[in-house]
């Protein structure tokens, strides 16, 4: 009820935009798309993995050198009933002087070089309800945040707080095929979503900075970041009627930096973090062991080939070491991740193939995501898929029963 | 006194044969690129995509540009995409380098991703700018070096005297084996290009009409770019043009980019 009294209330304050809009065109621009995504799963017992229908709406208006920006979602999801409704994505003020610039409120911060993988990336959280299987930027979830810029022509400083905290959502209920909890248990796995919780208080509050240059033939960046893991560690604790599964968030830090350089067809991409106490999970059999961080070294290497007849080859190769390693900790003491996208546009770009791989060397576990892109109309776009996870062990290898097949539309205003 | 008037129209026109048959088509070439369009130049860009069927595509685009580095031979330039919904506040930054052999510098900027990228410079040039018939190369500014001109004479279309000058590149690389472009003598805009494939047969025909002049400056408002071999055609009309407008070199930066709006 909630929902359709906010649902009603924007479209209300759409209809007024509007209004002003076509009074006043150059004060506002609507945009937006409408888009329906459906997945099966390829194998047995080839149920729906995924059915939800969603419109996005962005507004924003722009006087000199201030402007406003608000994108939300409404959506309907025939599985996960609880997102189902209407979410404020970004609502953000922006200013931009000759030299220096703010932008307050709810937004997406994306740092670094890297594609896929976040390694000086760490402002913005992720949505894992389907883990990987959905676009990218539907992935990144926006923070609330102040920025502060400071630039010239081929240089940017950026200072960022972050007064509010914003962990990953995970997918922990039952009905989610991408369900993180275990099942079979005897007993009834309960989720406490709010146990871990920092509390919102001034003392909890992230800042950083990030200072970045574009110039002739490279563009390079340092970082740093006093923040929170916002992958938290899951602890497990049972009682007699059940276990409940909470999320605890820990404070960390970075420094690091990225780069790009381009050479004739290639674009190199590097990028860097030297995490400080970072929180890792520990083995199932290591629960009562008093939680600690440690340092760790995370670096990515990548290589972009813009290929003649609108080929793109983007390969990347990514490592995580653990410092003081302790053989209790989860993830191994060098955990490392292969990347590998392919794209090919055909019909003067009406059509398009690709296929993102993630590859865990560890494990030898996969996930590939192949799409098919054609585009009907210049408003409507015919999507199809197939997402396949294998291997053994690891992450991929938990969802290798979730390869699915899915199609998607959209039309966008 | 009809003598030495007689002596006087004779070597006048000895001369200026003798200047037009002097000139080379590199000369020619050169006048071309360095046709006056100003320092700063802004402008819409409406780009039709037509198959052989006859199903249109549309791309609107605003772009602006300016001349920078010694002598002004170089060029920033920024473009935003307007239309379709999808791409709309998608944005190129290119800074482009006359010197031959240097890479342009290209940023993309993906709204979507909230996200810029540093893209390869010299790749994209062969490539077909948005799936369109012209590319990237066609769209940007072309080092006269780049290529070996030819002047294969004059001929008269429309009514303009235009030279035809044959340019073949000197990489080979690039898309095209050979051009022959028409070129205005009183303008100096090539009203009729036509590119050849690498098996010498014609490629690809540029028309370029609505020629006038804008706040002092020759420029044609319609061109039209079609692949003979597909039947592809891209129809590329320029609206609301303006040249020496007041932009300053230092927005043509990242953060200008990210912005969406110039």
């Amino acid at each position: 009820m909630k929902n359709h009294t906010t649902i009603l209330l924007f479209t209300l304050l759409c209809a007024v935009v509007s209004a002003h809009a076509q009074t006043d065109e150059a004060s506002f621009r609507i945009r937006g798309f409408v888009d329906t995504y459906h997945a099966v799963r390829s194998g047995e017992p080839n149920n729906l993995m995924s059915s939800r229908t969603r419109v996005r709406g962005e507004i924003s208006r722009e006087v000199g050198d201030a402007s406003m920006f608000v994108s939300f979602n409404t959506t309907y999801n025939a599985l996960l009933k609880d997102r189902t409704g209407f979410d404020l994505r970004e609502a953000y003020l922006d200013y931009h002087a000759r030299h220096w610039g703010l932008r307050a409120g709810r937004q997406l911060v994306i740092w670094g070089a890297a594609d896929g993988v976040r390694i000086t990336d760490l402002v913005s959280p992720m949505d894992m309800t389907e883990f990987l299987a959905q676009d990218y930027d539907d992935i990144r979830m926006p923070v609330n945040a102040l920025r502060l810029f400071f630039y010239n022509e081929k240089m940017k400083f950026e200072a960022i707080a972050l007064p509010t905290f914003q962990g990953y959502v995970l997918p922990v209920t039952a009905s989610n095929p991408w369900n993180i909890l275990p099942v079979g248990s005897p007993l009834p796995v309960v989720w406490d979503g709010k146990a871990g919780q920092p509390a919102f208080r001034l003392s909890n509050m992230e800042y950083g900075g990030r200072l970045s240059f574009t110039l002739p033939g490279i563009d390079f960046a340092v970082a740093g970041l006093y923040t929170w893991n916002k992958m938290p560690v899951l602890r497990y604790k049972p009682t007699m009627t059940q276990i409940t599964v909470s999320p605890h968030y820990y404070r960390m830090g970075f420094i690091g930096g990225d780069f790009s350089k381009p050479l004739g067809q290639f674009v190199l991409r590097g990028e860097a973090a030297y995490n400080i106490d970072k929180h890792f999970n520990y083995t199932t059999e290591a629960m009562a062991i008093p939680q600690k961080g440690f340092h760790s070294l995370n670096w990515l290497a990548g290589i972009d080939w813009y290929a003649p007849h609108e080929w793109v080859v983007s390969a990347q190769l990514s490592s995580e070491s653990i410092f003081g390693y302790e053989d209790f900790i989860a993830q191994p003491r060098n955990a490392s991740l292969i990347t590998l996208n392919i794209s090919k546009k055909l019909l003067n770009g009406n059509l398009q193939l690709s296929d993102f791989t993630y590859f865990d060397a560890n494990n030898s576990g996969w996930f590939s995501r192949f799409a098919v892109d054609y585009a009907l109309t210049d408003q409507i776009r015919l999507m199809a898929g197939y997402d396949w996870f294998g291997g053994d062990k690891g992450i991929f290898a938990t969802y290798k029963n979730n390869s699915e097949v899915w199609i998607k539309a959209k039309y966008s205003f | 006194m009809n003598t030495t008037i007689r002596t006087i129209a004779a070597a006048a026109f000895m001369t200026l044969a003798t200047a037009a048959f002097a000139q080379t088509g590199r000369d020619i070439a050169l006048k071309v690129k360095d046709r006056p369009d100003g320092d700063t130049r802004q402008s819409e860009m409406v780009m039709k995509l037509i198959n052989k069927r006859g199903s249109v595509r549309e791309r609107k685009l605003i772009s602006y540009s300016i001349d920078v580095g010694k002598d002004k031979k170089d060029r920033k330039s920024i473009m935003f995409f307007l239309y379709p919904g999808d791409v709309k506040g998608t944005g190129f930054l290119t800074w482009d380098y006359d010197q031959t052999g240097k890479d342009d510098d290209k940023w993309l900027y993906l709204p979507a991703m909230k996200k810029t990228r540093r893209i390869s410079g010299s790749s994209a040039k062969t490539d077909y700018f948005m799936g369109s018939d012209f590319t990237y190369d066609d769209m940007g500014s072309r080092n006269v070096d780049e290529d070996t001109h030819k002047l294969l004479g004059e001929e008269t279309i429309d009514g303009h005297t235009c030279w035809k000058l044959e340019s073949t590149p000197k990489d080979s690389r690039d898309i095209f084996s050979r051009k022959v472009s028409w070129v205005r003598q009183d303008c100096l805009i090539p009203i009729k290009v036509e590119y050849y494939d690498k098996m010498n047969k014609l490629h690809r025909k540029l028309t370029m009409s609505g020629i006038k002049q804008v706040d002092g400056f020759w420029m044609a408002s319609q061109m039209q770019m079609t692949n003979v071999q597909t039947g592809h055609q891209t129809l590329l009309e320029i609206n609301n043009p303006k040249y020496n407008t007041s932009l300053n070199e230092a927005k043509f930066n990242v953060t200008t980019l990210e912005k969406g709006s110039f």
